[in-house]
């Protein structure tokens, strides 16, 4: 199977499309509901976190063992989905290539057209403008068309406030549900993070999707060049040559710094790269959370 | 290669300008619209002023531009045999011609250095645009005239001045008063092999001389020139004076131009002449070198050797030492002796001939002895001592092409005239590039990806 090319992808005005070519690349599969939540047929124990419900703790277990689990269950309900979406200022890098907020819609996109075509409900949750934007998250084709057409019309600039988004965006969720934010996580990193752990002791699934370009990974440039913040429009005048190692080190500690955090938190985190095919990062990503056992299977079955 | 114009070179200075501008000024950064600077060490921001050389093709290029500037500013000149011909035919040329005793002697192959001389003065004359040629005993003391003829003419001026080149025939004062624009050119004839000085002193030995009292003496002056007073005695008895008059007149118009020096005293002494037997009776040998340049000159002087060829009838057979015989007949015999004497209280070189008064001899001697003592230097000619090859090189200098009316002479065509179009054709070039790479400089500057 060939994946689409970022190029490719770019191409591509109608989002719709884009994400429906994204999402056929996945061959998904009928099969039954894999989400795993609180009602229906039990599946699972796992260790109890702060904020679970009482009602689903084994007490049998703990008379046995001493030790705490929440009984899971199958999902017998559609579940709901909440994308957050990053438009803030630096999601519009690199300026000439796909930035990372286009391939941050398409794969917002892509996984709202596979959840609505699973039978679940997806919403959104942005800001624009200094204000937050919000689409509910419901079900149907007709809903994943409205919302589709609003990514599409999302523009990015300025800054954003991301544990304020998050937060309102886990908020509004009418249940648990899955929690995914799509963004670089240059903003308010500690807070981020904090809100991403308050959002999972609610009992909500989350997932970090972080996009990055190879222009900020490598720094691919030299001689003198005169960095200007998209957020801030600040300048700093830098030998590009003489600081890029220091940079790359910076960066990798930075997304390290992303992956076990997320990883403690028990969230889960994959990092997308603007120069892999959205449809193949996507499916890295579903492949992963589809072998973790703990994840709710909003998505269906991915071919591997 | 010449150079017509060398100061232009000082402009070599302005090639540190590039390299100055290029040094101080520095290149405008990029700006690139970047996510976050967050990740940014800011200890490596750049410093405002970078001593680095930037740009440096663009730079080697400018250079070039100036220095192609430079060197057309200087004005080249490449000169071809051709164009040395043609360069040569613009040439004004003054040409001191030494004629002083020195140069009647004969080289090896038996001519005679004043013949050698003139033949090449008359080659170097027909090469130049104009030219004179100026004859002397005393080159030296002929310079000045030469610059002064030299500065009434445009174009590229030469003095060539052709010598044996004695030790007083120049002096370093007279060759550092040539002006710089002026070219000095030395052509030094063949060395005198044999020394006719040293021969005249063997023939003397052989000969001697006797006396006549019998007959008074009539002593006449010969003005040689209008603003010369000195005077020739001539002796001889009072009935020949008519025909000592007629020789005198004779030899006048042989010598109109000559002057005297009146530091070189002679007298001519005919055999009828009363004072003879005294005057013989004081002779002594040479004992000045003017002496022997002044004998040497008769000795070579031709219408005398032509006279003496044509004498039929001697007097005063017997001579004895120490009279220097100056003049012989084809078979032989002595017919003009010389010898200082004292005339008057004062010593004087007496020519003693042994023809009369009114004789072609007689007439051609006092001719010759008029020439001979006519002003010259007074340093030995037979002085054997020669200026040296390298100090002539040390004078010896091409001539400019700025006269000294400030025209310039060209090469051939008469007009400012220089190679440096060529340079001039390359600083255009190289303008053209600079400009290419100037325009260029944009695309470069945007974002360079590693």
């Amino acid at each position: 199977m060939t994946s689409l090319s970022p190029a490719v992808v770019a191409a591509i005005d109608d989002l719709e499309l884009a994400a429906r070519l994204v999402v056929e690349g996945l061959r998904v599969g009928h099969h039954r509901s894999p989400f795993r939540g609180h009602g229906g047929e039990f599946t699972q124990h796992r260790p109890y976190r702060a904020g679970d419900d009482l009602k689903f703790l084994d007490w049998k277990l703990f008379g046995r063992s001493d030790r705490l689990f929440t009984r899971q269950f199958r999902e017998t309900t559609n579940v709901a989905v909440m994308i957050v979406l990053d438009t803030s200022a630096s999601m519009e890098f690199p300026d000439n290539d796909l930035s990372k907020f286009r391939y941050g819609c398409i794969i917002a996109a892509a996984l709202a057209h596979l959840v609505s075509t699973q039978g679940n409900s997806v919403g959104l949750m942005t800001m624009t403008n200094d204000k937050l934007a919000y689409v509910p998250s419901r079900g149907g084709r007709p809903h994943l068309r409205s919302l589709i057409a609003r990514i599409d019309k999302l523009t990015p600039g300025g800054e954003w406030n991301p544990p304020a988004v998050i937060a309102r965006g886990a908020e509004l969720l009418q249940r648990r549900g899955l929690v995914v934010v799509i963004s670089d996580f240059y903003d308010h990193e500690n807070e981020t993070r904090r809100e991403l752990r308050h959002v999972v002791q609610r009992g909500h699934d989350v997932a970090m999707l972080q996009l990055v370009s190879d222009a900020e990974r490598v720094l691919p440039y030299k001689g003198q060049v005169e960095f200007e913040d998209l957020e801030s429009g600040q300048r700093r005048l830098i030998d590009a040559g003489s600081i890029r190692s220091q940079y790359e080190r910076n960066m990798r500690d930075f997304l390290e710094r992303c992956r076990t955090g997320a990883s403690r938190d028990g969230i889960d985190y994959a990092l997308m790269s603007t120069d892999t095919p959205p449809e193949k990062a996507l499916r890295d990503f579903l492949l992963r959370r589809s072998l973790s056992e703990s994840s709710p299977h909003a998505f269906g079955a991915i071919e591997k | 290669m010449i150079w017509q114009n060398a100061w232009a070179f000082a402009g070599l200075v302005a090639l540190a300008l590039p390299v100055l501008i290029h040094m101080l000024s520095r290149k405008q950064a990029v700006v690139q619209k970047f996510p976050t600077l967050r990740f940014l060490d800011v200890s490596r921001l750049l410093p405002t002023r970078s001593p680095r050389l930037s740009d440096i093709p663009l730079l080697f290029v400018r250079l070039g531009i100036l220095a192609m500037a430079i060197l057309a500013l200087a004005q080249p000149l490449w000169l071809s045999a051709a164009r040395k011909r043609a360069f040569n035919s613009t040439i004004t040329r003054a040409i001191v011609l030494d004629t002083s005793a020195s140069m009647l002697r004969r080289s090896a192959n038996g001519a005679r250095a004043i013949d050698s001389a003139r033949a090449h003065s008359a080659k170097l004359a027909a090469e130049a645009q104009a030219s004179t040629v100026i004859q002397t005993a005393s080159p030296g003391r002929a310079l000045s005239g030469a610059i002064a003829w030299l500065a009434t003419l445009d174009g590229r001026g030469e003095i060539a001045i052709l010598s044996d080149f004695q030790l007083s025939s120049v002096d370093s004062a007279s060759l550092a008063s040539i002006p710089k624009q002026f070219g000095v050119h030395f052509i030094r004839n063949a060395l005198v092999a044999d020394d006719a000085l040293a021969s005249i002193a063997t023939a003397a030995s052989n000969v001697s001389v006797t006396t006549d009292s019998a007959r008074t003496n009539a002593e006449w002056s010969l003005r040689v020139s209008a603003d010369s007073a000195h005077s020739i005695p001539l002796f001889t008895d009072n009935a020949q004076r008519r025909d000592a008059e007629l020789t005198a007149d004779a030899a006048l118009k042989v010598n109109s131009a000559q002057r005297a020096d009146s530091a070189r005293p002679v007298a001519i002494v005919f055999p009828d002449a009363a004072e003879r037997v005294a005057l013989l009776r004081d002779a002594k040998a040479p004992n000045a070198p003017w002496m022997a340049d002044v004998i040497a000159l008769i000795n070579e002087n031709e219408l005398l050797t032509n006279a003496a060829a044509a004498v039929q009838q001697l007097k005063d057979t017997a001579i004895t030492e120490p009279l220097v015989v100056v003049v012989r007949t084809p078979d032989g015999a002595p017919i003009v002796l010389a010898a200082p004497t004292q005339v008057n209280g004062k010593t004087r070189l007496a020519f003693f001939t042994r023809t009369a008064p009114g004789s072609f001899l007689s007439a051609a001697l006092v001719a010759a002895v008029a020439s001979a003592t006519a002003q010259s230097s007074m340093i030995s000619e037979s002085d054997g001592s020669v200026l040296s090859d390298a100090t002539l090189r040390y004078f010896e200098r091409a001539p400019t092409d700025v006269a000294v009316g400030g025209q310039r002479e060209a090469s051939g065509s008469g007009s400012n005239y220089s190679d440096g179009r060529w340079f001039w054709a390359l600083a255009l070039a190289l303008l053209v590039i600079e400009t290419l790479m100037r325009r260029s400089a944009p695309r470069e500057r945007v974002m360079e990806v590693a």
